[in-house]
């Protein structure tokens, strides 16, 4: 209990992923929910004049834990840049090489100046006439349109500090927004809103229909016992369990996922089954059959599939497998204390009682596997483990395709072995992007070289600068222009500091500048050297930039979400092998402990249940995800402890003393798992249903399925 | 009818002050007719100029209530007002640029452009919000001065001055002026008078 608050809470999805093999499985394991759109909040506002969203806007610039709100009228102000990018300013972009250029550039001032003539404008252009430093920034800002309908509707682009995957920082932030926006008729919309909205309702519903399940469950044992101790006791090994498989995990790992937690005590449901059948199989005066023997080779097989999944290659999973595997032996050494323990053997074996049949579950399971291989069974979407609702995310896809915000589903890569070279090559990619960005085919790129050009770029444009007919060239096209001839003395005088000087803008600068935290979802170390992204926007013509980039040797273009699904399709083959060889042990040992037939006809229903399961949750839900495969498990932990009790059963009193245990150890599954099914939490829905279906089918088949001989 | 107003105006002006309900009258009376399209000029003069700057171009107010500049001289350019957002297209090296910005009134210059608005379309309660207002008026023509109600605009723009003559605005005017009296920034925009065809 005391390691129990040690216990830190992670919701990152990427533990869920199978060690990477390639460079685009490493980019999306690294980067998983870190990408600058993972901390954009979109807020559409209705009713407001341009005048009424800026005070929006100002007013939620002081909310704690919020970078940057869009659009911003003083990003048109010196004191308003980030030291490092106007410091450097004259070494960002090419200045214009003619006199012509010059005064293209110069005549473009004048045209701004014709609106915007305050004081700090005035200051900014005189410093820099070609506005480098505010082109640079706006071409990772809000450059583009956040008001429609003739200024009827207004968008404000809200950035977090905190990044995409903390659900809890992101919490607190959507939490202040909410409250700085409820006088106003607004919506609030991007990832972190929908993943706290999200987290909430899931939280809510799994409060809800876990206390439901359990009000249900508390009042059909206070109806069959009639006594406080053996509701207790039942009770009690799942608490025990629980705090067993908690200790376990804060002694093994840093951080546990909360989906482990949620989805560790669902795997834990299988105890329940274990006081049940001790209460239930003695009579009024303690006498009963002995069922230590059935439980303990139910429990050992149940074992072996929980601690295969600590070898199956995730860390979440793995900490699922040790969760269930440390909580099932406590809650089953907690029942065997707790509980009666019935000792009477049975005078004559099960199979002189009862004929096993073993053609209705063969039937059933072929059924079951002739639906899942004309279904596509399998969800590999890793969007669907979260799981946002489709709508919220086709809305999320529609608002980032109006505002113009990176494309979240497609990124190129570059991987060099040192940072300059990856800012070189982040040059090249992006010029190469030049003529589809001229055709419509691409809406935008960012990329790092945009804001931190090269070094070798850095120096050629020093060079430039020291270049003294360049500044003749400015000063002559300045003499032909309306500007008085003092205008760019500042200009003039960063010119020639700038040519004086031996420093560079460096990646350093701009991540100190604290306020440019998309510097390293640009550019960022990893374990083989750097790794620079490019993040697109308005992507038009997919055919012809996956045509243009598959010629680009510099760059791949990674399809975040192709990665995931083929990741998690992999993970599940992987996950299917240690399964199978786990079967493969249980059934091994209930062969050898048990008859052949026996062992067939058990292994037959839990088959049974489980494609059973899995067919309705398909129809139902459209797919299994990886946790659908969880659940799948704890149907054939429950569908065995039935069919063993079953399959055992050796006289008519065995058999009622049994019916009576399995009775109620499937109608308290069955309710707590068709409780969850009503969830409109999707994930949630589906183990309900699965579990729900399977427990059903194994407990049909197991108790209909034989024919009593006597 | 107009003329009857004008004169009365006229008259009016002789009197110690106007009432609100005039100026009320006269600002609803200079709201630009929908889809006309009228020539103008802004000429303009700051620090950073060693000569005035000349715009030309038409202006027309269109059905949605947004109000557009077309510049045609001395390079092309679309500016389009509207519920205090300005957009700008405009050439540039070859490509169409586009820029849009949400008027912040806290910035004179913002606050000159959201007034231009604001008098086309005789908005009187947004005029109210940020200026004191003053009419003065000779024979046909009339002026009304606005000053800024905040200290801290007023640092960059003294006073906007909107005259016309009529029922048709001809000029808007901004200026500022240093302590020694000396003009230091103007902006004009004037306004034909007559449609343009």
């Amino acid at each position: 209990m005391l390691t129990l608050p040690r216990l830190n809470l992670s919701y990152d999805l990427a533990a869920f992923l199978p060690a990477p093999t390639t460079p685009a499985e490493t980019l999306l394991t690294e980067r998983l929910g870190q990408g600058p759109g993972a901390q954009l909040l979109f807020i559409q506002l209705h009713g407001q004049t341009a005048a009424g969203a800026a005070r929006i806007a100002d007013k939620l610039r002081n909310i704690d834990g919020v970078a940057r709100v869009w659009p911003n009228p003083k990003l048109l102000s010196v004191e308003h840049l980030p030291a490092p990018v106007w410091q450097h300013r004259l070494l960002l972009q090419d200045l214009p090489h003619s006199q012509a250029d010059w005064l293209d550039l110069l005549n473009s001032r004048l045209d701004d100046l014709s609106m915007l003539s305050d004081d700090d404008a005035l200051t900014l252009v005189a410093a820099d006439p070609g506005l480098f430093s505010v082109t640079t920034l706006e071409q990772f800002t809000a450059n583009r349109q956040l008001t429609f309908n003739q200024g009827q509707s207004h968008y404000l682009i809200v950035e977090t500090q905190v990044p995409g995957y903390d659900i809890g920082g992101q919490r607190d932030i959507v939490r202040a927004l909410t409250l700085a926006l409820e006088d106003v008729s607004a919506n609030l919309l991007g990832s972190p809103a929908y993943g706290v909205a999200l987290q909430e309702a899931v939280k809510f519903e799994a409060t809800v229909f876990s206390t439901l399940a359990g009000v249900l469950l508390a009042s059909i044992l206070i109806l069959r016992f009639r006594k406080s101790y053996p509701v207790i006791a039942i009770i009690l090994p799942l608490i025990t369990g629980g705090l067993a498989g908690l200790l376990a995990l804060s002694l093994f790992f840093d951080r546990v996922h909360g989906i482990t937690l949620a989805f560790g005590f669902t795997l834990l449901g299988v105890a329940i089954d274990y006081p049940l059948h001790l209460f239930l199989s003695v009579n009024e005066k303690g006498k009963g059959f002995h069922v230590w023997p059935t439980l303990r080779l139910g429990i050992i097989s149940t074992l072996i599939a929980y601690g295969a999944f600590a070898f199956s290659g995730t860390q979440g999973i793995a900490q699922l497998g040790i969760f269930g595997f440390c909580g099932l032996i406590t809650a089953a050494v907690t029942a065997w204390w707790l509980c009666p323990q019935p000792t009477t053997q049975p005078a004559t074996p099960a199979s002189r009682y009862q004929q096993l049949k073993l053609w209705p579950g063969l039937l059933v399971m072929a059924t079951g596997l002739v639906a899942l291989a004309l279904l596509k069974p399998f969800n590999d979407n890793l969007a669907e483990l979260t799981p946002i609702p489709k709508q919220t995310l086709q809305a999320d896809t529609r608002i980032r395709q109006t505002l113009g915000i990176s494309n979240i589903r497609y990124l190129i890569g570059i991987w060099c072995t040192d940072r300059q070279a990856c800012i070189r090559r982040t040059t090249t990619v992006l010029d190469n992007l030049q003529p589809l960005m001229d055709q419509g085919v691409l809406g935008g790129a960012q990329g790092i070289s945009q804001i931190l050009p090269s070094r070798a770029q850095q120096e050629l444009r020093r060079r430039e600068l020291q270049n003294p007919q360049a500044l003749a060239t400015f000063h002559n096209a300045l003499a032909q222009s309306p500007f008085a001839p003092s205008a760019f003395a500042p200009f003039v005088h960063h010119w020639q500091v700038t040519a004086a000087s031996s420093e560079y803008l460096t990646y350093r600068a701009l991540l100190e500048a604290g306020n440019l935290d998309t510097i390293n979802s640009l550019l960022y170390p990893s374990a083989d050297g750097w790794v620079s992204l490019i993040y697109l926007m308005g992507i038009e013509d997919m055919p012809t930039l996956q045509q243009h980039l598959a010629e680009d040797r510099n760059a791949q273009l990674v399809d975040l979400k192709a990665t995931s699904e083929r990741m998690v399709s992999q993970y599940r083959l992987q996950v299917f092998k240690i399964l199978g060889l786990a079967l493969t042990a249980i059934a091994g040992i209930l062969i050898a402990t048990l008859s052949l037939k026996r062992g067939t006809w058990l292994l037959i229903t839990l088959g049974a249940a489980v494609t059973t399961g899995a067919t309705i949750s398909t129809l139902l839900h459209g797919g299994l995800s990886l946790f659908d495969l969880m659940a799948l498990t704890l149907v054939a932990g429950l569908g065995l402890d039935y069919a063993l009790f079953y399959s055992g059963i050796s006289n008519a009193q065995h058999n009622r003393q049994t019916a009576t245990a399995v009775n109620l150890c499937a109608l308290s599954s069955a309710v707590v798992f068709g409780t969850l099914s009503w969830s409109t939490i999707p994930v949630l829905a589906g183990i309900g249903s699965t579990v729900f279906f399977g427990v059903i089918t194994a407990y049909l088949l197991a108790r209909f399925t034989r024919r009593i001989m006597v | 009818m107009c003329r009857l107003f004008v004169a009365t105006l006229f008259i009016l002006s002789g009197s110690p002050g106007w009432s609100d309900t005039d100026v009320d009258t006269l600002l609803s009376n200079l709201q630009f007719p929908m889809e006309v399209d009228v020539n103008f000029q802004q000429t303009q003069l700051s620090p950073l100029l060693k000569r005035v700057n000349q715009q030309r171009g038409r202006l027309r107010r269109l059905n949605d209530n947004s109000l557009v500049m077309w510049i045609d001289h001395p390079r092309r350019e679309e500016r389009r007002l509207a519920n205090g957002l300005v957009t700008v297209r405009r050439q540039h090296a070859g490509k169409e640029r586009f820029r849009q910005m949400q008027l912040d009134p806290q910035r004179p210059s913002h606050l000159v452009l959201l007034a231009l608005e604001a008098v086309t379309q005789g908005n009187r309660r947004m005029l109210d919000r940020h200026f004191d207002m003053s009419v003065q008026a000779r024979a046909d023509s009339w002026q009304i001065t606005f000053v800024p109600r905040a200290q801290q605009i007023r640092q960059q723009l003294t006073h906007l001055l909107v005259s016309g003559q009529g029922e048709r605005l001809t000029h808007l005017r901004s200026e500022r002026i240093r302590a020694d009296g000396t003009l230091s920034h103007w902006l004009q925009v004037s306004i034909d008078p007559v449609p343009a065809d």
